[in-house]
């Protein structure tokens, strides 16, 4: 039927399939839910991707329709918010590049950024891959203003978080 | 240097991920979707169609021999006013649902989402109260029968208040059964919608409030 579209989708999903799995990996805990949300982000993409028009990069859209199921259309299926598991899992972070304090600093931060809620994990996740402002505004519908605030908060939020830890 | 920015300079280095590749992605595209809005979907056609099932078994849902004219006219009344308001609600609820892109806003989507489930909230209200309604016209009905054909008053008393008291336990079941089932159903579905949509326009009521 479709095959020349969907094998051009597939080819442009596999060349951009990280972008998938590092929003899974901020909104999942263990590798079940990962597979599970991949899964579903593939799904989503596909269904609107006929409508996909090339007015923004693929990546973007992606990114966008990805973020989009992960807050709005994804049922977290009943797991155990364990930290531990992700130690275990895929996406360990490469250790051997750092020094066992930086190591444990980076494994501390991802952990908070899974504590925050789905629309700060949102604004992290732009934050992180350099988007502006205005992209992150408009992709999650609110104004330039609030998103900056937002973001400060976040930044606050997690500095207490740190704080916290170094007490305890 | 800032927390978050030291967790970018790993971030972006990492692509520590397992690949997947083009026939498992073929495999994939071709699953079935578990979304939540596919959940709300099925659940509130469903419950569209008992809203109508049920009224179909409910007194006043049909004609019978040696009804007084007063309460033909009035059965027919509310049987346009059900269907009219059927037919609205059935309307909204599939216009909005086809406005629900998962290419919008995140804002957009939640709220078109969150609006699609409402008229279906409206709706399980209504037939609450339509049920309620001709419960309590059926029965008034019935009372006023019974007072002209019963002479002895205390008679009278006995069954009135027998009556009542069936009506209002009939009533609590009603309004008991319906409210547990939201709790159990549809709140655990859309809590988490409701928490991420407030959360983007807590932000703009601030800024209205200071």
């Amino acid at each position: 039927m479709d095959t020349k579209l969907e094998q051009e989708f597939i080819v442009l999903l596999e060349g951009n399939q990280n972008i998938l799995h590092k929003i899974c990996k901020l909104y999942t805990v263990d590798l079940a839910s990962h597979q599970d949300l991949f899964q579903e982000m593939v799904i989503q993409l596909w269904k609107s991707y006929p409508k996909f028009k090339g007015d923004s990069k693929f990546s973007t859209w992606a990114y966008r329709v990805s973020l989009n199921t992960a807050i709005s259309l994804y049922r977290t299926k009943k797991s155990k918010i364990t930290t531990v598991d992700w130690d275990n899992s895929l996406a360990n972070i490469r250790y051997e590049e750092y020094n066992s304090e930086e190591e444990e600093r980076l494994k501390f931060l991802y952990d908070a950024v899974r504590q925050l809620n789905d629309i700060d994990k949102a604004l992290v996740y732009m934050y992180l891959e350099d988007k502006d402002y205005t992209e992150i505004a408009e992709t999650l519908g609110i104004s330039e203003v609030n998103a900056r605030v937002k973001m400060n908060r976040i930044k606050n939020k997690i500095k207490e978080m740190v704080a916290k830890q170094s007490v305890a | 240097m800032e927390d978050l920015d030291f967790l970018k300079q790993h971030w972006k280095k990492d692509d520590d991920f397992p690949k997947v590749d083009r026939e498992e992605i073929r495999r994939m595209l071709h699953r079935s979707s578990s979304s939540i809005v596919k959940w709300i979907f099925f659940i509130s056609v469903l419950e569209l169609l008992a809203g109508l099932a049920l009224n179909f078994f409910l007194p006043g849902s049909g004609h019978e021999p040696g009804d007084p004219a007063i309460m033909i006219v009035l059965e027919d009344i509310f049987s346009v006013v059900f269907y009219v308001v059927v037919i609205y609600f059935i309307y909204m609820f599939f216009t909005s649902y086809t406005r629900i892109k998962n290419t919008n806003s995140t804002r957009e989507l939640l709220g078109d989402i969150l609006k699609t489930r409402k008229y279906v909230d409206q709706y399980i209200k209504f037939n609450v109260l339509y049920i309620l309604g001709t419960g309590v016209v059926v029965t008034s009905f019935i009372l006023y029968q019974e007072s002209i054909e019963r002479s002895k008053s205390g008679d009278m008393v006995f069954f009135l208040i027998a009556m009542i008291i069936f009506m209002a336990l009939f009533m609590w079941l009603l309004i008991f059964v319906v409210r547990m089932y939201y709790k159990v159903l549809y709140r655990r579905l859309v809590k988490k919608l409701n928490k991420n949509y407030d959360e983007l326009v807590k932000l703009e009521e601030e800024e209205i409030d200071s």
